[in-house]
Order: C-alpha cells, then sequence, then structure tokens
C-alpha cells in the first residue's frame, strides 16, 4: 500500500497495514512534530488532517488511509521559510507553554480556518474542545485561532 | 588561546554559592568543550556563531557578536529560557536579537544542584546572573580601552571611543590577553536603563516548538544508524516486586533484539516501539504482590485528629477558645491527583565513542537524574552526561525520571542506542500523585467581628519526605512540602498549626505548588465561612485582617481584584462571585471566580487575578503561569481525582482521568501590580487560590458549601 503524506508518497509494507500512523510518521519517517499524548484518541496531540479532516493518528491504523486520502502533518504548514498564518498567530498571541499539544492544535485550526475562515467564537470553542492543554494556555487559544482567521485572510 | 586565570572561575562559583539559589557550585576540570555539548545538543547541526573561546561557563560571545546564554535550569513551558535571556543580555548590553539560550547538559557548562523547580529559577537567578553579565562586561569594557588607547562606551552589543573606533562584544570577547576578574563587583544597571527586563518580548524557542524542531525527549533518536526502542515490564500493581524472570518465550518474538534483566528491572530492546512494549508486556515474571491498596484504607489513614501531629505553629489560648459551643467546626479534603504531563516520559541513552554513556532526558534534576544511573550502573558519574530535553509539562512529575534510568541500563547493557518511551497507562500505573490531604478546622469570631482564633489540623501523604532518607524524614517530622502554604496571612491572636505526615502506600511526591493548593483551599473556604457566619463581606472580611505592614501588598491584590471584578456589584441569579488569596515565595496573589450553576453543574465562567510577584522579568510570560495555574486549579476544584482498586490507580488513561477542556475553561483576566521589590515566584502562587474561590462562589450561588475536591452538587 502506498501512504500520501505532506504530497509525499511513500510505499508500506502490507505487514504493517495495522500499524498505527502516529508510530510511522515519528519512528519511521522522523516527522515528529505529530505528537504522542494518550494513545487511546482522547487528548488531540497526534492530530494530523486526511483529507483536510482532523484525525487521531494514535488509534489510525495505516490501512485506513492508505491508497488515496491525503496525510497532512504540522510539518507541512511552514513553506519556504514562512510560517503559516496559524504558526504565526499561536507566535503573536505568546500563545504556548510547554508546546507539547501545539501541534494538534494548529492541525484543528487549520481545519477549521480552511472550511469555515471566519469563525464564530463559539464555532472556534467547538473546534478546540476535544484538544487537551495541560499547561492551560485555552485563554491563548482562542485568541491565537481568532487572529489566525484574520491574519490568513490578509 | 584566551587565558584564563583560575581566579575567574573561582568567582563563578562564588556568585552562584552566594545567590543561595544553588546548593553546590560549578563543576569544571571535565576535559569537554562546551561546544560539543551545543553540537549534541542540536542534534549534530552545525553550530551558530563562530568557534571562538568560551571565556565563561555561562556567558559565551562569540565573534560574530552573538550571545550563547547556557543554562543549566530545564525549560517546561515556564518560559525562563527567554527571561534568564534578557537579564544576562540586559547587564551584557547586548541586543535581545543577538541571544541564544542553550541547555546545559550535566557534565559540561554550569552545573545546578537544585533542580528547576519551586517557582526559583528566575527569581534565584536575578541578582547572581545580572552580577556576573555586570561584572563581564566590566572586564571586556577595560580590555577594548586598554586596546583602542581610549575610553569607550558599549550600546547595542558595539563599543565606541569618541574619535569613532568601535569593537563588537565578541570581538573583544576574543582580544588574546591575561583576563582578569574585577576587583570588586561592577555597578548593576539601574531599573530606569533597563531596556529588556521588563518587556514581553516572544519566547525564545517557540519557532522551534511550533515548527517541529526536535526539542523534546519523545523526538530523539540516534545521531547516526538505526535507533532501538526499549520498554521496561511494569508491575501489575502497586507495590509489587519482581522476582523471576523468564525471557525465553520473548526472545523468540519478531523484531526483539534484547532482553536485559538485571536487579528489579526486566526490560526488552526490539527493533520498533510497538514491538518492544508488546514483548514487555508479555515477560514471565512471577511478581510478588503486596495487599492491594484499598481506597477506604487510604482515607481512613489520613485523619488530622490525632495526637502524633507536629505542631508547627502555638500562639495564645486557642482550646480554651474553641471549646466554647459556639466556635465552627468544618473538615475539608482534596483527593489523589496524576500529574498528567501531556507528554509521557521517555529518554534516549546512546555510548559515545568515548565511554559517556549521553541520556537526552526530559528531567527537572539532572544531577539526580545523573547520579541516580551511575549508581545503577555502577560507573562513574563522570561517565554519564545527561543533557536535558524541553520538557513536555514538567509541574513536579519531572523531578524523578524512570525513563532514564531504564534507557541507561538498555544502552549501556546491549551498546545499543535505546529510546524508552513510556505510554499513557505506564503514566497513570507509575505516576508519583499530589497527595490526598485531610483538614480539621476549627475558629471563632469575636464580639469585635475579628477572629479570635483558628486552629488547622492537617494530615496528607509525603510530598517531599518520600525522597529523602528516613532519617531526615524522622528528624524533620512533618513534610515541608505538604505543609507549604499552611499559616493563614491573617491576624489571628490565638493560632495553632498541626500536620500529620502519613506515609502511604502509593507513591506520591511533587505536584504544582505542592501543598499550597490543599491548604489554601481549606483555609480559604474557612476564613469565608467565618465571615458568612456572621453576615460579613468575604473581601471586607479579609481585609480588615491584612493591617498590619507585612500584609500591605496582599491588601493591594485583594483590593485591585475586587475593583477588577466589579465585587460588590450582585449577579444575576444562578451566578455568583467567589474570592480567595494567598501568599507564597514572595508572591501575593487574590483570585475572584464568577461561577454559574447550570442544571446542578458548576461552571467556572471567569476568573480575574491580581498578583504581586515582585519585579516581573517578562509580564506576558508571567501572566502566562498565572493563566496556566487558574486552569490547573479549575481543573482540580471541578475533575481531578484518583482513586485506586485492585491494588492500582482505577484511571489508566484520559478516558477515566479527564481534564480540563476548552469549552469548559473559565475566560482569565490577570494584572500583575507594579512592585519595588525583586523577582518573586512566578510558576505556582497562582494554583493556590483556585479552589477556594470557586467553592466560596458555589456557597452564594447556592447556600450549600462544598469542603470536598472535586467539587460536586
Amino acid at each position: 500500500m502506498k501512504l500520501t503524506i505532506n504530497r509525499d508518497l511513500y510505499s508500506v509494507d502490507n505487514k504493517d497495514a495495522s500499524r498505527k500512523l502516529l508510530w510511522f510518521l515519528r519512528d519511521d519517517l522522523g516527522l515528529i512534530g505529530t505528537r504522542f499524548g494518550c494513545g487511546a484518541g482522547i487528548c488531540g496531540a497526534c492530530t494530523v488532517l486526511v483529507d483536510g479532516q482532523p484525525k487521531r493518528s494514535c488509534i489510525t491504523p495505516l490501512s485506513s488511509v492508505a491508497d488515496g486520502p491525503s496525510i497532512r502533518t504540522v510539518e507541512d504548514l511552514a513553506a519556504n521559510g514562512s510560517l503559516h498564518p496559524v504558526q504565526q498567530a499561536f507566535i503573536d498571541e505568546q500563545t504556548p507553554q510547554c508546546g507539547w499539544c501545539m501541534s494538534g492544535q494548529m492541525m484543528v485550526a487549520v481545519a477549521l480556518l480552511e472550511i469555515n475562515p471566519t469563525p464564530t467564537d463559539p464555532e472556534i470553542e467547538d473546534a478546540l474542545a476535544h484538544n487537551y492543554c495541560r499547561c492551560g494556555c485555552y485563554s491563548r487559544l482562542r485568541r491565537a485561532v481568532r487572529r489566525a482567521s484574520v491574519l490568513a485572510s490578509q | 588561546m584566551t587565558n584564563w586565570k583560575r581566579g575567574r572561575r573561582n568567582f563563578l562559583i562564588a556568585a552562584v554559592v552566594l545567590s543561595g539559589s544553588v546548593a553546590a557550585g560549578v563543576q569544571f576540570g571535565l576535559p569537554y568543550l562546551r561546544r560539543r555539548a551545543f553540537d549534541f545538543l542540536s542534534q549534530g547541526g552545525p553550530p551558530g556563531g563562530g568557534v571562538g573561546e568560551n571565556p565563561t561557563l555561562w556567558l559565551e560571545l562569540t565573534q560574530d557578536n552573538q550571545l550563547y546564554l547556557h543554562v543549566p535550569k530545564v525549560e517546561m513551558g515556564q518560559g525562563i529560557h527567554t527571561a534568564l535571556g534578557q537579564i544576562a543580555a540586559e547587564e551584557l548590553e547586548i541586543p535581545w536579537q543577538n541571544v541564544r539560550v542553550l541547555q546545559a547538559g550535566t557534565l559540561i557548562g554550569p552545573s545546578d544542584n537544585f533542580g528547576t523547580g519551586g517557582s526559583a529559577s528566575v527569581s534565584g537567578l536575578y541578582l547572581p546572573l545580572r552580577q556576573l553579565a555586570a561584572n563581564y562586561r566590566l572586564m571586556l569594557t577595560t580590555a577594548v580601552s586598554e586596546t583602542l588607547g581610549d575610553s569607550v562606551i558599549l550600546s547595542e552589543g558595539i563599543f565606541r571611543t569618541a574619535n569613532g573606533s568601535t569593537m563588537t562584544l565578541g570581538s573583544a570577547a576574543a582580544l588574546p590577553r591575561e583576563w582578569v576578574m574585577p576587583k570588586e563587583d561592577a555597578p548593576l544597571k539601574p531599573k530606569s536603563e533597563f531596556l529588556l527586563i521588563g518587556k514581553s518580548l516572544p519566547r525564545v524557542d517557540y519557532r522551534d516548538m511550533l515548527t517541529a524542531v526536535p526539542r523534546y525527549a519523545y523526538d530523539m533518536q540516534a545521531s547516526a544508524g538505526p535507533t532501538y526502542y526499549g520498554a521496561a515490564a511494569r508491575p501489575p500493581m502497586i507495590g509489587a516486586v519482581m522476582g523471576r524472570v523468564s525471557a525465553d518465550t520473548v526472545k523468540a518474538l519478531p523484531n526483539i533484539v534484547d532482553v536485559v534483566v538485571t536487579g528489579d528491572f526486566a526490560g526488552v530492546i526490539a527493533k520498533t516501539r510497538e514491538a518492544a512494549w508488546a514483548a514487555a508486556d508479555k515477560l514471565n515474571i512471577e511478581w510478588e504482590l503486596p495487599h492491594p491498596i484499598a481506597q477506604d484504607e487510604l482515607e481512613e489513614a489520613l485523619n488530622p485528629i490525632t495526637a502524633d501531629a507536629i505542631t508547627l505553629k502555638k500562639i495564645g489560648k486557642v482550646e480554651t477558645i474553641l471549646s466554647r459551643p459556639d466556635a465552627l467546626r468544618a473538615d475539608y479534603r482534596t483527593p489523589f491527583a496524576a500529574t498528567a504531563v501531556l507528554e509521557p516520559q521517555s529518554s534516549f541513552a546512546e555510548m559515545g565513542n568515548d565511554e559517556v554513556l549521553r541520556v537526552r532526558a526530559p528531567t527537572q534534576f539532572p544531577n539526580t537524574t545523573a547520579k541516580t544511573i551511575a549508581k545503577t550502573l555502577d560507573i562513574d558519574e563522570t561517565q554519564v552526561d545527561v543533557l536535558p530535553t524541553y520538557l513536555g509539562g514538567g509541574f513536579g512529575r519531572r523531578s524523578i525520571t524512570e525513563s532514564a534510568t531504564e534507557a541507561a541500563i538498555l544502552a549501556y547493557r546491549s551498546g545499543f542506542p535505546v529510546h524508552v518511551g513510556w505510554r499513557r497507562e505506564d503514566e497513570f500505573l507509575q505516576d508519583r500523585f499530589r497527595p490526598p490531604t485531610r483538614h480539621h478546622l476549627a475558629g471563632r469570631v469575636g464580639k469585635n467581628g475579628q477572629i479570635e482564633a483558628i486552629q488547622h489540623l492537617q494530615a496528607s501523604g509525603d510530598v517531599l519526605l518520600a525522597n529523602l532518607p528516613r532519617v531526615a524524614a524522622a528528624v524533620l517530622g512533618s513534610d515541608f512540602g505538604a505543609t507549604r502554604g499552611i499559616e493563614p496571612p491573617y491576624a489571628i491572636p490565638n493560632l495553632e498549626l498541626r500536620a500529620k505526615r502519613v506515609p502511604l502506600p502509593v507513591p506520591t511526591a511533587s505536584w504544582r505548588g505542592l501543598g499550597l493548593l490543599a491548604n489554601t483551599f481549606a483555609i480559604e473556604s474557612f476564613v469565608d465561612e467565618l465571615a458568612t457566619s456572621i453576615n460579613k463581606d468575604p473581601l471586607q472580611f479579609r481585609l480588615q485582617h491584612l493591617t498590619g505592614e507585612s500584609t500591605k501588598r496582599l491588601h493591594r491584590v485583594l483590593r485591585h481584584v475586587g475593583t477588577m471584578s466589579d465585587w460588590e456589584h450582585a449577579r444575576n441569579k444562578g451566578t455568583a462571585l467567589g474570592i480567595a488569596c494567598c501568599q507564597d515565595y514572595g508572591t501575593v496573589v487574590a483570585q475572584v471566580a464568577e461561577v454559574e450553576i447550570d442544571n446542578n453543574l458548576i461552571r467556572v465562567r471567569r476568573i480575574w487575578a491580581v498578583m504581586d510577584c515582585g519585579q516581573v522579568v517578562n509580564p506576558n510570560g508571567a501572566i502566562n503561569q498565572v493563566e496556566g495555574n487558574i486552569i490547573w486549579g479549575t481543573g482540580s476544584a471541578l475533575k481531578e481525582a484518583i482513586t485506586f482498586q485492585d491494588g492500582k490507580p482505577v484511571a489508566s488513561n484520559f478516558d477515566r482521568y479527564p481534564l480540563l477542556r476548552l469549552d469548559e475553561a473559565p475566560e482569565v483576566q490577570v494584572e500583575l501590580l507594579p512592585s519595588d521589590l525583586p523577582p518573586q515566584g512566578v510558576g505556582e502562587p497562582a494554583i493556590g487560590p483556585v479552589p477556594a474561590a470557586i467553592a466560596n462562589a458555589v456557597y452564594t450561588a447556592t447556600g450549600q458549601r462544598l469542603r470536598t475536591l472535586p467539587l460536586t452538587l
């Protein structure tokens, strides 16, 4: 089977069909920006985009995203040295503390803004409600997504 | 070759010891260049800046006029690498964009036997680091002045003479000369001339964090060749003792490279992480099982009303006053809580060609981690270099980093570079929990409306004593981590504080703020009860007990938070305000919580916080810490509790231990008051008042006094 990750094509042995996408990304490809938090699809640290939709890579078998779907990780956000508006907004709002959850938070924000470029506060709240931040940067996360929406439209 | 006199290094040691922030000075004489540490830290990437000499352990100026600040303190979200950079650059007069902050390992560079914790990094290093930089500035100024034959002025990283000659700081540092320490400390910059201290500069590490640069322990891989994955066998219940291990069946599994059994450790090395985990679970081990921990026995053990508690303070005639029938009595409880750092712990160990075992570990106490590894492997401490990574959360959990020892054992025994990553289930099973507490409070308000007496009897599981030798624990009697925040800040003429140390059959240790959260919950709820018992406004009641000179700062933050939250203004039905405050590590903080009761559910809508933490180095960073503490405190107030069944925690993942989510989180507004004091603690104090402020608001909204965390109606 073949996986499409950040527009690159990777061949995967069929015996790895049930392996979880998270560990293939991190340990095999060195795409360590996708983080491990719980392994149970709860905390959201491992969120990637599959055809634009947020997906928990820690519970996603490789076979379920093989041969077709486009997988996007945080490594794909910055291009040619310039940051994605979501990354820039997270810096501008001085959002992170430890930073471990932030890739997942940003991927959720990217998915939200691609479907809905000018989300309302409740829509932001709904989108981010399923990603933990143990350091407690929630007030800043709300502001960062609002700012990303403005930056992206400029 | 720059010739540095020994005196220079002696100075460094003196500066560090005088500060009181670091127990035992700097390690030197080890034949390693700091540059190599940086190379390893940056995963073999090209070192930024020149190859210039490194004249000091902390401050390294390169020919391209960059300042590399080497710090032993670890970054786990507090923003201290940024704040320490600001402090050093301020006195060295170097532009902020020329500053890089590097993590020091245990073998090379500045050392730190205290570790990172206790809200002490910036407050402890503020003056010593400034002085160190100021003295270096003076030495460089003298050197440039002699070289150029004229007096010079330093600004923006460049020395200038009156006739227009210039020299950069980096060039000055490379001047070939005998460097002599100034006989007296150089004067520090006056506060009015600060360019960097007090500015909300963006953190130095945000770009790396947000663009997937490998900086965390879970990101570490072998510098060349394949990385192997290790996993340790986990006990079936807390306190189980490992017996005979039979590894034969596991060795035959696919992808398994080796099985290591030594002492009370059994672990596997595999070609993939998943194979390592599966094999470790399959190891055939005879466990000697303890009497399984039962929740009710733990509860029972925590009886605070006991004769063998340690008296911490006794003033006046507490018993006589509190024996009157109108004395108020109340009992409070807090449960076990998990640290639940979001990055499960992991470490990477690799034996170098120089026979030094390098361990990349997320540890708040790198030197302790290195010592533990050396002791476990029975090798010299100079053969272990612990290189701390960024920590995906610390909060006290990473004062002990078991995965570092596990990775070290596996790498040392096998010769392979090994990464050991814990699963979330491992984290819950082998957490070092916040201990449960029980509090019996008694008090009486006199006819004049002033508190006459308070007695606080507290019982807690261990926080810090569990890690001290038994003799030390016996001498200390009570656990100074568990009693943190136990003393009410108010003027109370008759006061008794007693603490009972309750060793529990569950590992308990540091959790953000240690005992501060539990003790403040009990005291600040009880003071509210005293106020409402005489129909007195809880804010006014607090203020009237804070009239002394020593409590002026607390008085000020309370008044301020009252204004900020519009305290006097009544809220709609079902919504109410509650107030609480504390002082901790030289910092005073007051908070008001706005709570809404929605179908018997407690929703915390907003929290206002006002804090005086002395001079603030990076206000936005400090505010971020306060916000984080408030979210932690809210989670503790509403959700977090660990219970035990069959000898282990009921929760093995977040499904049974949910954290506070964004849609449950209050909007937080923080104000830091200007202060003439030097920096005080920032990383923890604001966690103290949160549960009490919420519980007090719930009382106002419902008339129900909730005295047990987590709060439920």
